[in-house]
């Protein structure tokens, strides 16, 4: 009884799970906007935004290894477009929809495939298939936004080279973000 | 890069402003220049916001970083709309690069859109340099914002800034020992090199923020209490009401009158 206690409190969001979710955050901002000086235009560098996204989100998930991971962390990089970059309002709603869309088909298949500690599934190659969801989500949404909102035109063939580009860019972005996040939960956790 | 602590120590009517007031400005000058796409009614948003970014008397130097990526934001959008293939019979074409065509239609749209798009970057940053990030939080949470949303927003707010600071750290100490940088190849490969030091250090300041957090009763919910007040003073209720009419009479510029639409510009 005891034990089952501590265990969930354990998997209860604390202060540092907060901050380690800002962290990733503002890093997947960071990383992009230092990413910029590298000079890939528009469209295609949205494929490059998807692999620092879903590697941040993957790293994000496997340090944090806790259900409402996803969540927060959206929160925390729509929080820095909206008050930095001035990211339309509609945002908020990618944020609160498609994050909590990803939660809940993760937190389905933890129940499902990891009976024991459905958190198991935040360390594993189930984290491909999310990191892909999220991309897609993400991907489709911005793009949905600059046509319609902003009307930046593009050629639909460049905008799915670019898509093509961030499959392959976000299923290494999971790669690289699976490994230093399994590594960074061993390290915090100690 | 982007150290806003010097502007918030300000003491202008706009820095005093209540921070819901200006979370309403925000909103309201992010979206109303999306409904027009004639440059002449875009202008005039962007002409609204001009006196009250000059009377908060903000320092742009820390800040540029921020500042010029919205110029570099615009410019692009300028670019592409330019060069995009605008199919209209009397287009002239400006300049004729073969598989390219600048476009005088694709020239006016480019630097519409532009505007457009640079009017919410800027002010977005009017309000991020005039109010600090725990009152906003504050004002959030007076708003019935749940307490750990309203600490991710404060703390992405107060996060970015460590976490840039920290990779212009690491891209000095490379600078130092011989990276070389310029070109794609060059960049991508010194960024390779920046990005574990940059997570294992943000990583250790987050340990430490976060139990220097949890000491303080953060996991007991003590935060939900706190001695300001927060009142609507008269320069609040006079900017609240500036926001409504701006936006009630773009509203019904845009779509009752159907003013402020050039067909030409569009989108996909």
């Amino acid at each position: 009884m005891a034990e089952a206690k501590a265990k969930k409190g354990n998997l209860k969001f604390n202060a540092v799970d907060l901050i380690t979710c800002v962290v990733f955050a503002a890093l997947v901002r960071v990383l992009f906007l230092v990413f910029k000086m590298a000079g890939v235009v528009f469209p295609f560098n949205h494929s490059f935004m998807q692999m620092f996204s879903t590697f941040c989100f993957t790293a994000c998930c496997a340090v944090v290894k806790k259900k409402w991971t996803c969540f927060y962390y959206t929160i925390g990089w729509v929080a820095i477009d909206f008050f930095l970059q001035g990211e339309h309002w509609l945002y908020w709603i990618y944020a609160f929809v498609g994050s909590l869309i990803v939660e809940f088909i993760m937190d389905a298949v933890g129940k499902s495939k990891f009976p024991d500690d459905p958190t198991d599934v935040y360390h594993s190659n189930w984290m491909y298939l999310f990191g892909f969801i999220y991309m897609c989500f993400y991907f489709w949404f911005t793009f949905w936004m600059i046509f319609n909102v902003f009307l930046v035109p593009c050629e639909v063939w460049m905008m799915l080279v670019a898509f093509l580009g961030a499959v392959v860019l976000s299923l290494l972005g999971t790669k690289l973000g699976l490994a230093v996040g399994i590594q960074g939960h061993k390290l915090t956790s100690n | 890069m982007s150290d806003f602590a010097i502007n918030y120590e300000k003491d202008t009517w706009v820095h005093r402003l209540d921070p819901r007031v200006k979370l309403l400005y925000i909103l309201v000058f992010c979206t109303i220049p999306l409904f027009f796409t004639d440059a002449k009614y875009v202008l005039a948003c962007g002409l609204l916001v001009v006196p009250v970014w000059l009377s908060a008397k903000i320092d742009p130097r820390p800040i540029r970083a921020l500042l010029w990526a919205a110029v570099v934001f615009g410019l692009v959008t300028v670019l592409f709309s330019t060069f995009y293939n605008y199919d209209y019979p009397d287009n002239k074409v400006l300049l004729d690069l073969g598989f390219m065509r600048a476009t005088k239609i694709g020239l006016t749209s480019g630097i519409t859109l532009g505007i457009r798009a640079v009017i919410p970057y800027v002010v977005a940053l009017l309000l991020i340099c005039t109010t600090d990030p725990a009152q906003l939080a504050k004002a959030m949470m007076k708003m019935h914002m749940p307490m750990s949303v309203s600490f991710m927003m404060m703390g992405a707010l107060r996060m970015f800034p460590l976490v840039s600071s920290e990779m212009s750290n690491v891209s000095t100490a490379q600078t130092i020992r011989g990276v070389e940088k310029g070109g794609f190849k060059k960049t991508f490969n010194a960024f390779k090199l920046a990005v574990t030091p940059l997570m294992i250090n943000s990583l250790r300041k987050s340990r430490t923020t976060g139990l220097a957090v949890e000491s303080k009763g953060f996991g007991m919910r003590a935060w939900k209490d706190y001695y300001q007040e927060f009142k609507f003073k008269t320069s609040d209720y006079i900017m609240l009401v500036f926001c409504i009419a701006v936006f009630i009479a773009a509203f019904v510029m845009r779509y009752v009158f159907h003013l402020g639409i050039n067909p030409l510009v569009k989108g996909q």
